[in-house]
């Protein structure tokens, strides 16, 4: 590959992705390999009918979510446990069950999280590299509009250390959120605030320790045209400065605004252009 | 963090006073019935002495010679003599009727020598009569003791008594209670109030002097609840009917040596009621009179006997209470080491002394028991008791703990969606887990400390609360001193328990916080915010 040099770099890679819901005795196959790169800088929008597996899609590449098959690379390194490996040995009838399913179940399934390891590389992805925004907020109620802020990096340090780092995380907390025009509403509870700028408040925090990927997973969905309108302008206006952003919509407007659109159709992707 | 994270949730009180609640129970529980034990264990101890020597109802012969050996025994290392006193008693049954009520009771009756009696357990220490006016004896013929005149024409009793009521019994009590002591009884020139010896009506008289009045009998101790009516306060209710001195009928059933109903008609001699004794078991206190050893011998026939080969049978007791030197048998090692020696010395007796047929044979039926041994004979409902305890007491602990649990498992449970948010910007499934078990301790604790205060309160002051319940309506009076044995509900409690119970009760809150969080920790983070 030649233009290799003219590219971005990738941020992130899904590859071969397969994610499947076991509802009983049924399977429900969400994803049926999917494979996407995410280069930086970009702004991508990711499209297709409810059910079709964009929201799967999002959390298995920021890694909230496990495939049973296929691996997410980050800086080319593999962010879950390779297919069939596990810490401690499956008794062999299970692992020989398991293996006879249609897509054999990854080792970490959703009963743990897995190999302690790859755990930790998530969980410091997720604290330093990802910020996430989904659409139904996801703030903490009982701490106000600029601790929720400024969670991402009290929890990225041990608790020694908040006293030291509280005041820089603060600065940067008020900064966000005058970003975000809610300087007013810093010390209020999320209760207290509407909709649109719940979802400022959780761009803000999923911005708080300057991730290079920013997912967000349909941030205009409950709120109205103009107050989505203007969510997609300040995510806009953050690509703008250079924030790499993957985007669910349902809304074809927005989504063509975007620089690069993957369709998704039945846990494929139909389109990528 | 933590307190933040889960600040201002109704659910957080509602747990702390759920530990508080359970800390709170145990204690309560546990003081009561451990009190309950330990005071039936306590005084039993009081009322046994060390160790008891005890026989059939017929009696065991020999008995001074074996406390003559007894008293010899000394410690193998120090030299210091073992036993301090050993005093002989005599167990019958009988009826006591006073001619003036013609009131009639069937009563346990016991021949104790009191001088050593009291010095080998704590019967004296409330003798009603014998603490103020002192001069309590078994032994002496006695009138009735009445107030008088002095050469003053003040009121008083006899002087010993006067004497040692003035210059003993008052300056030993709190100013206090002095004072209202004095008021209760104060004597003015012309009334006499009652309690006192020798309720006498003066009002027609002037020239009475202090002293005895009537025929002279023997007396006899009789247990508080037999004649007295307890009110509810707790305190005793005296009055004019049965004043000191009264005479009243004592009926014994005499055995022969043999065990054997005599023929003959019961005896029935006349005795004066001297004083009443509280042990504080109401058992022994609504059934018992004491009357002296050796009258109570003589009257039993259970002095010498002629044999048939004419030869004089030895004197029977049914029971020997030993106490031992002061460091000696104060634990169960060391009691238990001692009682061999005694038994040795017991055996050595009986190879000893010229006893017939049937007197061997009483010897044979003779126990030797340290007062833990006898008192669960003492009180047969102890042994039962203690293991009811111990059930009771786990069941309460399991539900106390497994409440604790749940309480915990619903506060992590409605949590899981933060954890959910907290794990999506990056905290890690330790730190996580990390701040619900600070969450649990901090809980566990608070509510361990308001538990204590409200537990150990509310044990102290238990009988007051009864009393109040028990004046709104009689029937929720629920500790009752006729079948409890003691007429107060035990309050005491000990630090040890308290620590076992709130470290239980944190170490519960710890674990119902960790079982939930941890598994909260480990989920992906999609599945704890798909939680609703
Ligand atoms: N925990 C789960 N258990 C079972 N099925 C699930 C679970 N999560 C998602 N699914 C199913 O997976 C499919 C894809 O879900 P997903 O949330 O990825 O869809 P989506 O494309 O985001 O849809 P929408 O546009 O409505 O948000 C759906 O059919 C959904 O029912
Ligand atoms: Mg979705």
């Amino acid at each position: 590959m030649n233009n290799t040099m003219t590219r971005a770099a990738t941020v992130v890679r899904g590859d071969g992705l397969f994610k499947e819901y076991y509802l009983g005795r049924t399977e429900l196959p969400v994803l049926k390999g999917v494979t996407v790169s995410i280069r930086a800088g970009e702004l991508v929008a990711i499209t297709g009918a409810s059910g079709s597996g964009k929201s799967t899609l999002l959390h298995v590449l920021s890694g909230l979510d496990v495939p049973q098959r296929g691996q997410v690379f980050v800086d080319d390194a593999p962010i879950f446990e390779p297919e069939g490996q596990r810490m401690i040995p499956r008794p062999e009838a299970v692992e020989k069950a398991l293996n006879q399913a249609a897509h054999p179940p990854r080792a970490s399934d959703k009963k743990g999280s897995g190999d302690p390891a790859f755990e930790a590389r998530r969980n410091e992805l997720r604290n330093t590299r990802f910020g996430f925004v989904f659409q139904f907020y996801h703030l903490l109620p009982e701490f106000d509009v600029l601790e929720n802020v400024m969670m991402p990096r009290l929890v990225g340090a041990t608790t020694s250390a908040w006293m030291g780092i509280r005041a820089a995380a603060s600065e940067r907390a008020r900064a966000l959120l005058e970003r975000v025009g809610l300087k007013e509403r810093m010390r209020h509870r999320p209760n207290e605030l509407s909709g649109g700028e719940r979802q400022r408040v959780s761009i803000a925090r999923a911005l708080m320790n300057q991730p290079t990927l920013l997912f967000a997973d349909e941030p205009t969905g409950n709120l109205d045209g103009k107050t989505g309108r203007s969510i997609f302008d300040l995510l806009k206006e953050l690509n703008g400065d250079g924030q790499t952003i993957v985007m669910v919509t349902h809304d074809r407007d927005l989504a063509a605004e975007a620089g690069r659109i993957i369709h998704l159709v039945d846990g494929r992707v139909e389109s990528d252009r | 963090m933590a307190s933040r994270l889960l600040q201002r949730k109704r659910i957080a009180f509602f747990s702390v006073g759920a530990v508080t609640l359970c800390v709170a129970m145990m204690i309560i529980v546990k003081s009561v019935m451990g009190g309950f034990v330990d005071s039936i264990r306590e005084r039993a101890h009081g009322l046994l002495g060390d160790f008891v020597v005890d026989g059939a109802l017929s009696g065991f012969p020999y008995y001074e010679e074996f406390i003559v050996e007894l008293k010899s025994l000394k410690d193998e290392r120090t030299g210091e003599p073992l036993v301090a006193e050993a005093t002989p008693l005599i167990h019958s049954y009988g009826l006591i009727q006073f001619p003036a009520s013609k009131e009639t009771r069937a009563v346990a009756i016991r021949g104790i020598k009191l001088d050593e009696y009291r010095k080998v357990n704590e019967f004296g220490t409330d003798l009603f009569y014998d603490n103020r006016y002192g001069d309590t004896s078994l032994a002496d013929k006695r009138g009735r003791p009445v107030y008088g005149l002095n050469e003053n024409g003040k009121v008083v009793l006899p002087g010993k008594l006067d004497e040692h009521f003035a210059q003993k019994y008052l300056p030993s009590l709190t100013d206090e209670k002095r004072d209202e002591t004095q008021r209760r009884f104060a004597r003015s020139e012309r009334e006499m109030f009652f309690p006192g010896p020798g309720v006498f009506d003066m009002s027609s008289a002037t020239d009475l002097k202090p002293g005895y009045e009537g025929k002279e009998y023997p007396g006899v101790i009789i247990g508080r609840d037999v004649i007295l009516r307890r009110l509810a306060s707790g305190e005793y209710a005296r009055n004019n009917a049965y004043a000191i001195g009264e005479p009243c009928f004592i009926t014994l059933l005499p055995l022969t040596r043999s065990g054997d109903v005599l023929n003959e008609p019961p005896p029935k001699p006349l005795f004066r009621y001297v004083d009443d004794v509280r042990t504080g078991i109401h058992n022994i206190d609504s059934k018992t009179v004491y009357i002296d050893f050796a009258i109570a011998q003589e009257l039993l026939q259970m002095g010498a006997q002629q044999r048939v080969d004419d030869t004089m049978s030895s004197p029977r007791c049914s029971q020997i209470q030993i106490k031992l030197t002061d460091g000696f048998g104060e634990t169960r090692e060391d009691l238990a080491r001692l009682k061999p020696i005694i038994m040795d010395a017991f055996a050595r007796v009986a190879r000893r002394v010229p006893a017939d047929e049937i007197e061997y044979r009483q010897l044979d039926n003779v126990d030797i028991s340290t007062w833990e041994e006898m008192q669960r004979s003492f009180i047969s409902a102890i042994q039962k008791e203690e293991g009811l305890v111990l059930i009771m007491f786990g069941v309460i602990s399991v539900v106390a703990i497994f409440l604790i649990l749940c309480i915990f498992y619903m506060i992590v449970q409605e949590k899981t969606r933060d954890v959910g948010i907290l794990k999506s910007v990056g905290g890690s499934a330790e730190g996580i887990t990390a701040i619900f078990l600070v969450y649990g301790a901090a809980i566990g604790l608070v509510g361990s400390i308001f538990g204590t205060i409200l537990g150990t309160n509310f044990v102290t002051h238990i009988n007051d609360v009864q009393s109040f319940l028990a004046q709104i309506d009689p029937g929720l009076r629920v500790w009752s001193p006729e079948t409890y044995s003691f007429d107060q509900i035990p309050s005491t409690w000990k630090w040890f328990d308290v620590w076992r119970i709130c470290l239980g009760a944190i170490m519960a809150s710890v674990i119902g916080a960790a079982v939930p969080a941890i598994k909260a920790g480990r989920t992906w983070p999609v599945e704890s915010l798909r939680y609703e």
